[in-house]
């Protein structure tokens, strides 16, 4: 009830629609909707398990079992039963074009939903006759109808239609570029284009200043241009420095081993000076050595660790820039073997070599 | 017929970016690589620079002169790039503070024998890098 006050009440607002049929004689409105023939378009009327036409259409692909260019239109004439068509967009479109008279027609329908309610024959300007078999459209020829019956085209035409299922022209091929398209499309790429000429020319400026500045570093150091031989030197300094490193690192190993020193009580303790500031950058020479620590080296073992035996004595230790060598006295055999085994334990390459009362071990 | 003036344009604007594109792809590569070298350059030479400067004599200028003015001095030289000294007859504790001085230090050692002397008494001698 209330649906069909609001379709009366939009009726008086609205204008009749403007239609027009066949191949036109002058040039048409852009308002005017031309109404395709049924040789445009093929028709299908089938029960579905569907409630709406828009469901409807989409069963269309599988029962025209025509190409993927096609589209489908549904319209719904009975409960379950609905009306298919199936058309060509990109055939419509070209037709539309190549007729001038239609270049500022803006909207299209199809025969089928314009005249499918007309009872009778209607007479066409090619002698053929549009009709209506079971509540499908078609054109056929004059001997198949009842011409007496038949009306002109202008007569059928001639009730007012204020609403009509219709397609806008321009999305019948989504594809083509319009006008406007390709106006955003060359803003969109002239923006691109002003990028892209932006960035090359930052990176020019850029690289001309990452130049000079290479150029400066190499002439303020002094080093060779390529990158392996800056390299060799680098490794070189490095090699140097855990060489040095690595001497300190053995000499703290060898400082923990429980070896008995004898401490002369008659000499006075001279109060160690804080050592040298060496440890700059995290630099460790020692590890664990603190600047009062007394040194546990030689003469002054002052290690809480219980000594192997008494009158075991470091005789030397002798550095010769690829290996230590100490000499110690040992007092018996069984010292000599606890020794042997403290170093084979703490370290995992030792030469020893065993002489009388004295112990060489060689530490590469 | 309308849009063939865009086309034409459009094929223009594409033909530069085209142009542009490549030019600024051929730029960025080229950027990387110096921007590589760039900090490679950068890496190495303060690497390099710390280094040095660390395990130079002047760093251990002190230490250096803690050793030429020791009084158990007994002999000290030049030899080649290197400084060699000599110390004899150290009590315990001098030899505690010197071998200690020296380990402690980032001298260069090239060479150094630690020896024991008699009952209390050591001796060290010591080559670094001047």
């Amino acid at each position: 009830m209330l649906n069909s006050f609001n379709i009366q009440w939009r009726t008086l607002l609205r204008r009749p629609l403007r239609l027009a049929y066949g191949d036109p004689t002058a040039l048409l409105p852009s308002e005017t909707i031309v109404i395709l023939s049924p040789s445009e378009y093929w028709v299908l009327k089938v029960l579905l398990p569907v409630k709406t036409s828009k469901e409807a259409a989409r069963y269309g692909s599988g029962l025209f079992e025509l190409s993927g260019s096609h589209r489908y239109e549904a319209q719904k004439v009975g409960e379950n039963s609905f009306i298919l068509i199936a058309y060509d967009p990109e055939r419509i479109s070209e037709k539309l074009n190549s007729l001038p008279y239609l270049s500022q027609v803006e909207k299209i329908t199809f025969a089928q939903w314009v005249f499918d309610e007309v009872p009778y024959p209607i007479a066409l300007s090619n002698g053929k006759f549009l009709t209506t078999v079971e509540g499908i459209v078609i054109e056929i020829d004059a001997p198949y109808v009842r011409k007496e019956l038949s009306i002109t085209l202008s007569e059928a035409l001639e009730h007012p239609k204020y609403f009509l299922k219709t397609l806008r022209r321009k999305e019948l091929v989504t594809s083509a570029f319009t006008a406007k398209t390709l106006k955003t499309t060359l803003i969109i790429l002239m923006i691109l284009l002003g990028n892209l000429g932006a960035t090359a020319l930052r990176s020019y400026q850029e690289s001309s200043h990452l130049q000079e500045e290479m150029e400066r570093a190499l002439k303020l150091s002094n080093l060779p241009e390529t990158s392996i031989e800056r390299e060799a030197i680098l490794s070189a300094l490095k090699t140097k420095e855990s060489k040095q490193l690595y001497f300190r690192h053995q000499c703290k190993k060898i400082s923990d081993i429980p070896i008995e020193t004898t401490k002369n009580p008659d000499l006075p303790l001279i109060p160690i000076p804080p050592i040298s500031p060496s440890s700059e950058e995290g630099l460790v020479l020692i590890p664990g050595s603190k600047p009062n620590d007394a040194n546990r080296l030689l003469l002054a073992n002052t290690s809480h660790i219980a000594p192997l035996s008494r009158g075991t004595r470091m005789q030397e230790i002798r550095y010769e820039g690829d290996a230590i060598t100490l000499i110690f006295d040992v007092g018996d055999s069984s010292t000599k073997d606890k020794l042997k085994n403290e170093f084979t334990q703490r370290f995992k390459k030792v030469h020893i070599n065993e002489r009388d009362t004295q112990l060489e071990v060689r530490l590469p | 017929m309308k849009t063939e003036p865009f086309i034409l344009t459009l094929w223009i604007t594409l033909a530069l970016i085209f142009v542009v594109a490549t030019g600024a792809l051929l730029e960025n590569s080229a950027m990387s690589e110096l921007r590589y070298n760039h900090a490679t350059l950068i890496h190495q030479t303060q690497a390099i620079d710390r280094t040095k400067k660390r395990w130079s004599a002047e760093e251990s200028n002190n230490d250096i002169e803690y050793l030429k003015q020791h009084q158990s001095l007994v002999k000290h030289e030049k030899r080649g790039g290197n400084l060699y000294f000599e110390f004899e007859n150290l009590s315990s504790n001098e030899f505690n503070i010197l071998s200690n001085k020296i380990l402690n230090s980032i001298l260069v050692i090239k060479k150094i024998t630690f020896k024991r002397n008699g009952e209390s008494k050591g001796s060290i001698v010591v080559e670094i890098e001047s």
